[in-house]
């Protein structure tokens, strides 16, 4: 079975019903993942930051970087494999306030108001999404059945099925519609 | 709780919706910025939906109701807003339930309103469901399909 | 102004501030950089809205807004293309939204019990009038915000 790795300001999509694509080690950063049931396309984007003019140079030559170039270019990339946006089914996980990020005040938060505005814009509906506390967390997705999964890193070193506090706010907004958490 | 028992003996299965295509939509609001992401929202949601129509207040609203909820022109779903200029919201759903052939139409309550107080007469008066605003668009999908009887 | 009062005032500029910051979040994907006193921007801030609202409590909301944030906050609440620019018309409606979604927000979380019938939001260029009462500046993500709320009989 082939593992396509996405790697931090990168997206991949595939349509190669043998293969998973996997994004690790999201802490403030957010992962996307999209799946078109109809045509049988996945993709995940990884990005970092919420707004690409913070720095159009970089903008330019790594546009995966930023929700705002990131997700259109996702969304497009799997339109040319055939998906529709009208169908797409979108998850996000991440999006955390990880302590050692002081530096960077609540980029979490802005990198989720940021992929909420560009799915928005881009006429996109969040089907579920993981996201905020002070956890890592993995996403992946098996292209032939559209099966996503989260795998949530405590604080501490402790592993928990994605139900901690960032489960809590999902039920609350009822957006949690048969994912399956998996235990690391 | 008759007033859903009575809705419930109305639902239709998502396939029934799915092969009419014939979702039709009444949104009630006077915020015409408010109306534009409703109806936004409902497009996106992949709903079935063949006619949407707008009122910018309680008024307005019986009168589509009125004209569009005969047979075989159905009125499905109705969104409301509470705080309306001419007729409010609350008065509105209360005129649509006292008259036998509309007391059926689901109606959606989206509001900033979110007191207790307010969410339980509503309910008395017979609104399947209540979103509080701010909301996610999300969340307008997911009371729609549950009135709706999806999933 | 008694400390008690002054407490209280304290404390609802913090609800008003929460019931913004949850507004602006959700349907208008911006934020809260700065809140105070005063803001370090453009005064008097070019769009003004009120809001009457009246039942267990009567008085008046008034938000004030910058051209920029406004032009940008309709934009994201309407989904608009990033290149397309929100009409003038589609700006004061939004922000027309907004200043209500603010108001009832706030008010929902200062009286959880009471009732409240809310006023059409009137939007009105350039602002007029002084509004004292409980007060917050806000500076946004890309702009300025002023939020006012005060009780009893507002004149018209």
């Amino acid at each position: 079975m082939g593992l396509i790795v996405v790697g931090i300001s990168e997206y991949r999509c595939s349509t190669d019903r043998d293969a998973s694509i996997v994004t690790y080690a999201l802490g403030s950063c957010i992962g996307v993942g999209a799946f078109d049931p109809v045509a049988g396309v996945a993709g995940i984007l990884h990005f970092l930051l919420p707004d690409s003019r913070q720095d159009p140079e970089r903008a330019l030559g790594q546009p995966a970087s930023y929700a705002d170039t990131g997700i259109p270019l996702l969304i497009r990339a799997m339109e040319r494999l055939g998906a529709d946006r009208r169908r797409i089914r979108v998850r996000l996980a991440g999006g955390a306030q990880i302590l050692s990020d002081n530096a960077q005040l609540a980029v979490g938060k802005r990198n989720y108001m940021a992929a909420r505005k560009a799915l928005w814009q881009l006429g996109v509906m969040v089907e579920m999404e993981a996201v905020g506390g002070a956890v890592s967390r993995n996403l992946g997705i098996t292209v032939d059945t559209g099966d996503f999964w989260v795998q949530t890193k405590g604080p501490g070193g402790n592993t928990d099925n994605g139900n901690g506090s960032a489960g809590e706010k999902l039920a609350r907004r009822g957006l949690v519609t048969g994912a399956r958490e998996c235990q690391k | 709780m008759p007033e859903i028992e009575a809705a419930s003996r109305e639902k239709k299965s998502r396939e029934e919706l799915k092969a009419m295509n014939s979702l039709r939509i009444l949104i009630v609001d006077d915020s015409p910025a408010m109306r534009a992401y409703v109806r936004r929202t409902v497009q996106l949601a992949s709903l079935p939906v063949k006619n949407v129509f707008e009122a910018g207040n309680g008024l307005e609203a019986l009168d589509i109701v009125h004209k569009e909820n005969r047979e075989p022109n159905k009125l499905d779903l109705i969104f409301a807003d509470l705080n309306m200029p001419v007729m409010n919201g609350e008065e509105f759903v209360q005129k649509l339930r006292s008259d036998e052939r509309d007391a059926r139409v689901p109606i959606l309550i989206i509001s900033t309103d979110a007191t207790q107080k307010r969410v339980m007469r509503l309910r008395e008066l017979g609104a399947q469901g209540y979103i509080s605003k701010p909301c996610q668009p999300e969340m307008i999908r997911l009371k729609v399909q549950q009135i709706l009887g999806e999933e | 102004m008694t400390q008690e009062t002054a407490q209280r005032d304290e404390l609802l500029a913090a609800e008003l501030v929460g019931a913004a910051r949850d507004v602006l979040n959700v349907m208008f994907f911006t934020d809260i950089m700065e809140e105070g006193e005063d803001y370090n921007g453009p005064k008097p801030l070019p769009i003004q809205v009120r809001v009457r609202f009246s039942g267990d409590q009567c008085g008046e909301f008034r938000m004030e807004v910058d051209d920029l944030a406004a032009g940008s906050m309709a934009g994201s609440f309407l989904g608009t293309d990033p290149v397309t620019a929100p009409s003038r018309e589609e700006i004061d409606q939004v922000m027309g939204e907004l200043a209500n979604m603010i108001c009832g927000a706030f008010l929902s979380r200062y009286e959880k019990e009471g009732l409240f019938a809310l006023s059409s939001p009137e939007v009105l260029r350039p602002a007029s009038g002084e509004l004292s009462g409980v007060h917050r500046a806000l500076e946004l993500m890309d702009g300025f915000m002023d939020l006012r709320v005060r009780w009893g009989s507002v004149s018209a």
